[in-house]
């Protein structure tokens, strides 16, 4: 993650920094870093890989869910009581991150509208804990019982967003969303799935108790945040808009949906747009027009209020 | 709304709960009974399978813990470790903790190093130490580390080790600055600084009220996390007939091992830029004066100590305002 407007810090790219990396190891014969190559890369990615993941880290990769530029990170693959301490952030803040992720994959992430994302307004409506949250219902073994988290102020929650977006977890969109980062998709890739994806019956009648929260990409097998749905909106199969191609290409050039054929005109978006252009012509739908469900009402109603 | 209980945390009162990250079930084990002999700690005792694979999964926890309190400065306290890692194999203290060691610097360069004790500086600690036992007060084995990096002078270059992101490039950049900076001016004090010509250095740095530092924005705030981290430590004694308090200042654990001479000397060196010939000889000199160190010591040494960690030493637009001269000149 680059530090915007510090040209010192520019530590995004791999080449210079392999490049300096090799020439200290051979100040003799300095490379530079158009002398290091993909190849060279990803020699070093194996290599670490190798020898960290003894210890539950692992260097990951995906693409970026827009400009499909491949992001890598070092992730940690467990996380545990020891490195939860790693962080610089209050529990508080943490659990309002966690509300702020809640509104990304659950409250705004409908069958109707995957958004997967919020404004800064929405996300500061996370700032207080809901009511009636008092002790987290823990399931299964740990039996201890953690304490309400406190409610932050305006200007807290604001500036802990900030943080997020300047910390590499968020990305602030021109349109005013925040979504995850690539980093951040790839390190909570296995808490996403294992929170959202398991409903399990604990809700009650949500129209959105079928609904899976986290969705794979048809070509790439990726988490999808932004990209392109079924026309069909009770199916599940979803595509990057960049890996569409591919998918074609893998069908023999048909534009159909892999899971359930319809043909693929017109998708309705997935992310950000889902909420500002709203829910394209759906075939269980009236033209245009977009479908209200409670949560979309509850949005919306926010949003004037 | 969601239920919320689905998401399972583990209860963690004393410690910060994790970045955006699961919080699956922790596999903290409940720990019985501390061993309170650990000063003669054997080998692993026997030699069956179960306990090597034992001891490699506590190898590796202390391994990850040391790297989770190095992100956040926090000292990897002997009791820490009994707790966390060893749980009721309190005896292994030493294997473990020796590969883990082994591992640290072969995986990632790095080692587990004492942080000195905080030093008896007051009255009232002297006598403190006096009253009580001698095992009770300074005991002989070490009760907290931190981690620190073996990397060979030529890797500690900005381009390769530029400031962690915690939380930010620029934010860790202007911390390791100001505590570089602090802890320097203290050590040049000969390792202690009085609180009034602390406040005065920190006027013509401009930060005797604010501090650019976000979050930290009150430089009594700042001077506190460098404090609660160890690079310094503030030293109230009670002096005189009215019982007024000497405030001063001195160098914290972490600022001995983080920081230490090399550091200042780094900084001075980045303050006065490039001098050669006599005036090198002169200033180290001064330096080693300073820094207590005596004339015998002036050439650099060559059996380099632990380097720091963190980032580079680099100035930056507030040391070079720094002003950093011996007593008589203030």
């Amino acid at each position: 993650m680059s530090d915007h407007g510090d040209p010192a810090y520019d530590n995004t790219h791999p080449k210079p920094i392999l490049a300096a990396i090799q020439t200290a190891q051979t100040p003799n014969r300095p490379t530079l870093p158009e002398d290091v190559s993909q190849a060279d890369f990803e020699y070093y990615v194996d290599a670490l890989n190798t020898h960290i993941s003894a210890y539950d880290f692992e260097i990951r990769s995906t693409h970026h869910q827009v400009s499909k530029e491949r992001i890598y990170a070092l992730v940690n693959t467990t996380s545990d009581a020891l490195t939860q301490m790693a962080t610089v952030h209050t529990p508080d803040e943490i659990a309002f991150v966690k509300r702020v992720l809640d509104a990304m994959f659950e409250t705004y992430n409908t069958q109707v509208a995957e958004v997967m994302a919020v404004t800064s307004m929405q996300a500061l409506k996370c700032a207080r804990p809901p009511h009636g949250e008092q002790q987290r219902r823990d399931s299964g073994n740990q039996t201890q019982v953690t304490a309400p988290s406190a409610a932050l102020t305006g200007s807290q929650a604001q500036s802990v967003l900030e943080l997020m977006v300047q910390e590499g977890w968020f990305e602030l969109s021109a349109k005013g969303y925040h979504s995850l980062s690539p980093r951040a998709l790839m390190e909570l890739h296995g808490w996403l799935v294992e929170t959202y994806n398991d409903q399990g019956g604990e809700d009650s009648d949500e129209e959105d108790d079928e609904h899976v929260k986290i969705k794979f990409c048809a070509a790439c097998r990726e988490i999808v945040t932004v990209g392109q749905r079924c026309t069909d909106l009770g199916c599940g199969a979803r595509v990057h808009n960049h890996c569409t191609r591919n998918l074609w290409r893998s069908q023999g050039g048909k534009e159909e949906c892999p899971t359930c054929k319809k043909a693929w005109t017109e998708a309705p978006a997935v992310g950000e747009k889902a909420a500002w252009q709203g829910a394209r012509q759906a075939t269980n739908g009236p033209n245009g027009r977009r479908r209200r469900s409670p949560s979309d009402e509850a949005q919306s109603g926010a949003e004037e209020g | 709304m969601p239920a919320l209980g689905r998401k399972r945390r583990a209860e963690r009162e004393d410690e910060d709960d994790g970045s955006p990250e699961p919080a699956t079930q922790g596999r903290r084990r409940t720990t019985q009974n501390d061993n309170p002999s650990d000063e003669d700690d054997t080998g692993y005792g026997n030699g069956n399978g179960d306990s090597d694979s034992n001891a490699e999964q506590m190898v590796k926890k202390l391994v990850r813990l040391a790297l989770a309190c190095e992100y956040s400065r926090l000292p990897i306290r002997r009791q820490m470790i009994r707790e966390k890692v060893l749980g009721s194999a309190g005896r292994q203290f030493k294997p473990v903790f020796e590969q883990a060691q082994l591992q640290l610097r072969s995986v990632f360069g790095m080692e587990m190093v004492e942080l000195p004790e905080k030093e008896k500086v007051t009255l009232a600690q002297k006598r403190g130490i006096a009253a009580k036992t001698q095992s009770q007060s300074q005991s002989k084995t070490a009760q907290s580390y931190t981690l620190v990096s073996l990397l060979p002078a030529p890797f500690q270059d900005p381009a390769i080790l530029p400031p962690p992101s915690i939380p930010t490039q620029a934010t860790e950049a202007q911390y390791t600055s100001l505590y570089t900076l602090l802890v320097s001016l203290v050590a040049l004090s000969g390792d202690e600084l009085a609180d009034t010509k602390m406040e005065r250095y920190l006027r013509r740095l401009g930060l005797e009220d604010h501090t650019p530092i976000p979050g930290y924005t009150k430089t009594e705030l700042l001077l506190k996390r460098m404090e609660k981290e160890g690079y310094l430590v503030k030293v109230r004694e009670i002096a005189g007939g009215q019982g007024e308090e000497d405030v001063s200042w001195m160098v914290g654990p972490r600022g001995k091992v983080e920081v230490g001479e090399q550091g200042v000397r780094g900084l001075v060196k980045a303050v006065y830029g490039d001098v050669d010939g006599y005036a090198e000889a002169e200033l180290e000199r001064r330096v080693a004066r300073s820094l207590g160190l005596g004339d015998a010591v002036v050439a650099r040494r060559d059996d380099i100590p632990p380097k720091k960690k963190r980032g580079p030493r680099r100035k930056n637009g507030e040391a070079e305002e720094a002003e950093v001269e011996s007593d008589e000149e203030d």
